[in-house]
């Protein structure tokens, strides 16, 4: 498995929590990037021939507000300089308010066959309060325009910890996204993250964070209802119906290659994890790179613990060192893993507390 | 023959506080042995510690000439002395190099419990005593009062006792002439055998050991091949001096003289204080009275906070035994904290003053476990062993019976605290041996005490109960049976040697209750909940539970972008690696020490 992930650093509007690489007014910007990202896949693609790639993602920002002309151009371009032929999955990242029938169209005759909907909530009071551009209204009638396009494999990302969220309107969310027959479930923690607009108004105590009791009551929920729902939380955030798991973020987790084109784009190719420059002057100079470290034996070992815990397959047994089995003993007594013969497993409780869960089963 | 008749040798013996290093400055500055731009407050104690406690550790002397008001000149060695119970020993040496002695009596404190330790030391050695009345100054000075109080309590003469104000400089004079007409001047001949009496030791790193020594008879100078009485090491002398009070070599040193003598010793152990030095080809026939080895009567596991810096604080502790000769110090290996040593001090402010040092001379973080004494068990098959680390006690059923060692201890406080002091003392096991009132509203109470008790916290708890108006000191008398039992705690079921205690019986259910709480407070939270039984023997005498953390997890691994977590992570390594892991717990640095500070 490899993938291919592409980014489009434009969006309408900053979101008031957003800490990605994005620009607010992009427009002018975009011939100009998709030249230097064609430079940059093409100057890339040598060292990947061998690779078969399954995946193909194109994320933001907001990569449905990419002109048609340019979209065309870059998939034309991977096309020709990468080997697609295995193509499984492309995605694309889409908002509410800027799906159209017409770019579903042309989407659909790209190939792209998942979208990958910002939804982030149904309740219109959260929306405002994180600064999106589009009402509930708006993100119900984007998805049944998809499917209306024929697009059957969608997935939402909603929000939690949002401001006004309390548990029933989580679950609300859910119910409505679980109604109009997503397939994939992302739900992330909003993160408040310093220098946004919404960091301030939590500095200010306009908003509060709720409690991490308040927090798990609510994650737990989410989870069960969804869980009902037949979905399965492959990964600590993600929610897929069988067969509808995101192949190219597990991509991630379990560590294949992939090449991130774009500026702020990361890669893993063989040993060595690429971090494409955050500067967009800089990306536009075709100064690409801006750091490349090449992973040892060991530290892949850590990174694969790390990342497969993420996951309901869980990570290796063989991965926790001999000295942390009995730490691994006890998580296990107090309900945060399960153990099988191969694998360890984080549990719900276990996910709630991962980051310990893997600080203490990494070799020290 | 040399004439003996115009050297003084003497000493300032106080309580804490009482000016006993500010007289000794301005003696210094009026007999001209620091211009005063030169004058540094406090000189001799000359290491900061020493300065910022207020309190002198190690002792200083010094040599000073002096034109008294009979027209003639004399050499006057002053010889400072540690002030606290931890260095009695050493104060005994100081004081037994000396004929007389300068008693500061604070003019509004009056006499206090170390006052009395060391008129009763210096009477021991048979000092002629010249009280001196400081800080007549203050507003609260009462002189008349504190004249009546010497005589009345110490038994000495006090009329004509000198008026003074070290710290601004009146009635310096009077001092210096009532040490020429009342302190003796040194017995003894240059033409007997030498024996010179080693007081206090220093370590040079060129000269190597030092012995500061007061010759009592004979004479000494470089080449003389020298024989230390109680050690039997012999060394050939490289240099002798005195103290100018930096080291100034002269041509010899004689009988009734002070000084130093350098021989390229290089082992501070080989100097013993008070040990006698006595010329090798001629020696004396016996030593000087007085000499014992300094036992070490407190000790705590030391451990480096971080495992990777044992070498450093192995290093320190060598160069720092290296300057004291009475820190003793043993590999340990614990299983929380590894490896480090196991050290015996004099005292708790020895102790103290040790850690505090390694930590701020040598840039050392520490973790140290909660002090204990030496015990003594008594196996049911009669072998006896001397138990200074909990985790050495045996069995209790291989136990025939165990004893701590008592102390004497003394106590001073204004009448008003007696019930609390009292109080106190009985918390602490002590058994009340009488109470006298040494003026209307002073008393000296005596409580015979388990040492084991007056290195927990019995110091501060007085302090804080008597609102600081208490003063006290100690004696060991010996060691008594007692009822002791080991005290564990488990954290998460598994035993962490470091927190064990030997404990009273009686006390060992609150303070393993203390203890747990305080445990409670200073663990955090972690990913599972965490008991904390405090037990004796196996059975449980308390509970606690440190709730298990609710959330700690990552949010969106966006674009493949996993260096942030990385970064995250290892940021919360870095913070798990300052903890102890005891069993599958993390435990901070603060627990340790948190121990010694459980409410009983």
């Amino acid at each position: 498995m490899a993938g291919i992930y592409v980014h489009i650093p434009f969006c309408r509007r900053k979101c008031e929590y957003c800490a990605f690489i994005s620009f607010a007014n992009g427009e002018v910007l975009q011939t100009e990037y998709t030249d230097m990202l064609i430079k940059e896949a093409k100057a890339r693609a040598e060292k990947n021939r061998a690779l078969v790639f399954d995946t193909l993602f194109f994320g933001g920002g907001t990569p449905s507000l990419l002109k048609k002309e340019h979209f065309e151009k870059i998939v034309s371009v991977l096309r020709e300089e990468y080997d697609l032929s295995a193509l499984k999955e492309f995605t694309c990242e889409a908002n509410p308010d800027s799906i159209s029938k017409e770019l579903l169209d042309f989407w659909k005759g790209m190939g792209v066959n998942r979208l990958s909907i910002g939804v982030q909530s149904f309740n219109d009071k959260e929306l405002g309060a994180i600064g999106r551009v589009h009402d509930s209204k708006k993100a119900i009638e984007a998805i049944k325009l998809a499917k209306e396009a024929g697009f059957e494999n969608i997935s939402v990302d909603l929000m939690c910890a949002l401001p006004f969220q309390t548990k029933e309107t989580l679950i609300n969310s859910i119910k409505t996204a679980v109604s109009l027959e997503v397939k994939h479930i992302s739900c992330y923690q909003l993160q408040i993250e310093e220098g946004t607009a919404l960091y301030k108004k939590y500095e200010s105590g306009q908003y509060l964070e709720p409690t991490d009791e308040e927090y798990i009551d609510s994650m737990h929920a989410a989870d069960d209802l969804l869980e009902s729902f037949g979905f399965l939380r492959y990964e600590v955030s993600n929610f897929a119906l069988p067969g509808y798991e995101c192949r190219h973020n597990m991509n991630y987790w379990e560590r294949g290659d992939y090449v991130g084109l774009g500026v702020a784009a990361h890669s893993l190719e063989g040993n060595a994890r690429i971090g494409n420059t955050e500067c967009i002057s800089e990306y536009m100079r075709g100064n690409f790179e801006a750091s490349r470290d090449i992973i040892g034996a060991e530290e892949a070992a850590e990174e694969e613990l790390m990342l497969m815990l993420r996951t309901s397959k869980g990570a290796p047994l063989s991965l926790i060192p001999s000295e942390k089995l009995s730490m691994l003993k006890a998580s296990e007594k107090a309900g945060l893993v399960k153990i099988t013969d191969k694998s360890v497993i984080a549990t719900q409780t276990g996910f709630d507390v991962l980051n310990q869960l893997i600080i203490n089963l990494l070799p020290d | 023959m040399k004439d003996l008749s115009r050297i003084r040798n003497f000493c300032i013996i106080a309580h804490i506080d009482h000016g006993k290093s500010t007289l000794a400055d301005r003696m210094l500055e009026k007999t001209g042995v620091f211009e005063l731009r030169d004058m540094q407050e406090q000189i001799l104690d000359s290491m900061d510690l020493e300065r910022e406690r207020g309190i002198t550790i190690k002792a200083h002397p010094v040599i000073m000439r002096y034109k008294a008001n009979d027209g003639e000149t004399y050499t006057l060695n002053l010889i400072d002395t540690p002030g606290h119970v931890d260095f009695t020993y050493e104060v005994s040496r100081s004081l037994a190099a000396c004929e007389g002695a300068v008693l500061v009596v604070d003019a509004s404190q009056g006499i206090e419990a170390q006052t009395l330790a060391n008129v009763y030391l210096a009477s021991d050695h048979d000092l002629e005593i010249i009280p001196v009345i400081n800080k007549i100054d203050l507003p609260s000075a009462e002189p008349d009062r504190v004249k009546k109080e010497i005589e009345d309590i110490i038994g000495i003469e006090a009329e004509e006792a000198p008026l003074i104000s070290a710290k601004q400089g009146i009635g310096i004079e009077d001092v210096l002439e009532q040490v020429v007409k009342i302190v003796p001047p040194p017995k003894g001949s240059d033409e007997e055998p030498l024996q010179a009496l080693i007081f206090d030791c220093y370590y040079d790193n060129y000269k190597g050991a030092i012995s500061f020594v007061r010759v009592v008879n004979g004479s000494v100078k470089k080449g003389t091949e020298i024989l230390m009485m109680a050690t039997g090491a012999r060394f050939e002398v490289t240099e002798v001096g005195v103290f100018a009070p930096s080291f100034r070599p002269v041509e010899s040193l004689s009988a009734g003289d002070v000084g130093y003598i350098a021989a390229s010793i290089k082992e501070l152990r080989e100097t013993q204080v008070g040990d006698t030095i006595t010329d090798a080809k001629r020696p004396c026939t016996s030593p000087l009275p007085g000499y014992k080895e300094v036992q070490p009567m407190v000790f705590c596991g030391i451990y480096p906070a971080d495992g990777a810096h044992y070498d450093d604080l192995k290093e320190a502790l060598e160069k720092l035994k290296l300057n004291d000769a009475a820190i003793t110090s043993e590999n340990e290996n614990s299983v929380a904290l590894g490896l480090g040593f196991r050290c015996g001090f004099l005292g708790l402010l020895h102790m103290e003053v040790i850690q505090e040092r390694l930590e701020r001379e040598f840039d050392l973080d520490l973790v140290t476990t909660a002090p204990s004494v030496i015990y003594k068990v008594t196996k049911s098959d009669g072998e006896v062993l001397w138990i200074d680390n909990p985790t050495n006690m045996p069995d209790p059923s291989a136990i025939a019976s165990m004893e701590e060692p008592y102390v004497e201890t003394h106590i001073m406080s204004p009448a008003d605290y007696v019930g609390a002091i009292m109080d106190l003392c009985q918390e602490k096991r002590g058994t009340f041996i009488d109470m006298n009132y040494i003026e209307a509203n002073r008393v000296m109470i005596k409580y015979d005490m388990p040492l084991g008790e007056i290195i927990y916290d019995f110091f501060d708890q007085m302090k804080s109960r008597t609102k600081g108006y208490a003063s006290f000191d100690y004696e060991l008398k010996g060691y008594k049976p007692s009822d002791l039992v080991k005290l564990d705690i488990l954290l998460n079921g598994e035993g962490c040697d470091a927190l064990s205690i030997i404990i009273h019986k009686d006390k060992a259910y609150s303070r393993g209750r203390g203890i747990a709480e305080k445990l409670k407070e200073v663990i955090p939270r972690q990913m599972f909940e965490i008991p904390i039984q405090a037990c004796i023997g196996g059975k449980i005498i308390a509970r606690e539970t440190v709730k298990a953390m609710r959330k700690d997890v990552l949010a969106k691994c966006y674009g493949g972008d996993i260096t942030r977590k990385k970064k995250l992570l290892e940021k919360q390594k870095e913070g798990k690696r300052r903890m102890r892991q005891v069993g599958t717990v993390q435990v901070p640095s603060e627990a340790f020490i948190a121990v010694l500070k459980a409410d009983d």
